[in-house]
């Protein structure tokens, strides 16, 4: 994969929201450090700005056998595309009532589904045609940015274990939806063949938040 | 009405003076979140069993630890004596804004959006850092930064918070 240098520098980073460069340099030198960056980078898993970066830590602490696996799910996020028209919930509904065909919901509102364990936020579409759909939205009068709750994402890799999928899209995102895949590992585990590693801080967490009936 | 807010509306009415502070307090603030079912709130005295008992609430003991429930079955996380990351529940109270969350006027209770943001940097967690993001995406502005170094340790907490956030405000999760 040729990222396996960098995910180790990840991995090794000391616990920060942001770091600078010049400070992690202190250690490699500044020019590795950079090139680990862009690398990190390029999957989605470090953002940089003027000296500082940050890096999805929680992502990148999975095993390498793990990350491999998440390829797919880094290169359908990193062509994202994000939409909003009122930024209410009415766009949600609107996307769902006008899926396209051979849509797949992923993310937040495919693990509320299964799970019950955390509210949706925004819609994750994976879609055929990803220039049909946003012209569809375009002419819906959605705009195309940041805020947007509505995100089409063009439909890489296997679809074929779809839970395993939507495990997967989860430990990809980070953030809040590493819960969401502890959630489904907890409920689904005899569907998923990928053995992620999770902090016991955020197994317990998970398993003292997740409704008891979702359990059963 | 978001129903966690809904919830939050309801346990004040339960309960009084409550403050909400987590998930539901990103919310209020924000107007995004994804909340797990649990609400997590700060009592300025302690509130007796008796008085969750009568209220309806349930104890229920889960992995060996005793959980409140609501009567609309939401768990609530009841911060009455320990700090909160560090800051006093007293001086969280003190600081504490009222949001009206609909148009008849209904008011909730809430962390400043400055001690808030302080909470989540100290907690450090997958998950407060993306309520961080949040926060920085859709309340920078709003972010009064005297008060916010009131909240801090030092100088040196103070100025990493603030490049965290502006760090985050230019560069969405």
């Amino acid at each position: 994969m040729g990222y396996k240098d960098a995910f180790q520098f990840a991995q090794e980073l000391p616990s920060s929201p942001v770091y600078k460069v010049k400070d992690v340099a202190k250690y490699v030198h500044e020019r590795t450090v950079r090139r680990r960056i862009k690398k990190l980078t390029e999957i989605g898993l470090a953002q940089y700005k003027r000296g500082q970066f940050t890096v999805k830590k929680e992502v990148v602490a999975q095993p390498i056998s793990v990350l491999e696996k998440l390829v797919p799910s880094f290169t359908a996020f990193m062509k994202a595309r994000r939409f909003g028209k009122s930024y209410r919930l009415a766009d949600i509904n609107f996307m769902m009532k006008n899926l396209p065909e051979n849509a797949t919901i992923t993310l937040d509102y495919s693990a509320q589904k299964m799970t019950n364990f955390q509210s949706a936020q925004d819609l994750y579409v994976y879609v055929d045609d990803v220039d049909e759909t946003v012209q569809f939205l375009k002419n819906n009068n959605f705009r195309e940015g940041t805020k947007g709750s509505v995100v089409i994402l063009p439909r890489t890799g296997s679809f074929e274990n779809l839970t395993e999928r939507i495990f997967l899209d989860c430990i990809a995102k980070g953030g809040r939806s590493t819960m969401d895949a502890i959630a489904i590992q907890l409920k689904y585990g005899h569907e998923i063949i990928t053995k992620a590693r999770f902090t016991t801080e955020m197994l317990l967490k998970v398993q003292e938040d997740l409704p008891l009936e979702s359990l059963h | 009405m978001n129903p966690y807010i809904e919830e939050a509306v309801l346990i004040t009415r339960d309960l009084g003076d409550v403050t909400f502070v987590g998930a539901v307090a990103v919310f209020l603030h924000t107007g995004k979140s994804r909340e797990s079912k649990d609400l997590d709130l700060v009592v300025a005295e302690q509130i007796t069993r008796k008085r969750f008992l009568d209220l309806k609430y349930r104890f229920i003991n889960e992995n060996g630890k005793e959980r409140i429930y609501t009567p609309r079955n939401y768990k609530i996380d009841v911060y009455d004596s320990r700090d909160l990351n560090e800051i006093p529940l007293d001086r969280i109270i003190e600081t504490r804004v009222t949001i009206t969350v609909n148009k008849k006027n209904t008011t909730v209770n809430t962390i400043c959006l400055e001690g808030l943001i302080v909470v989540k940097y100290r907690a450090k967690r997958d998950q407060d850092l993306a309520d961080l993001s949040l926060i920085a995406m859709y309340c920078f502005k709003k972010i009064d930064w005297k008060l916010l170094r009131t909240f801090t340790k030092d100088d040196v907490e103070f100025r990493q918070i603030t490049e965290t956030m502006k760090f985050y405000k230019e560069n969405p999760r």
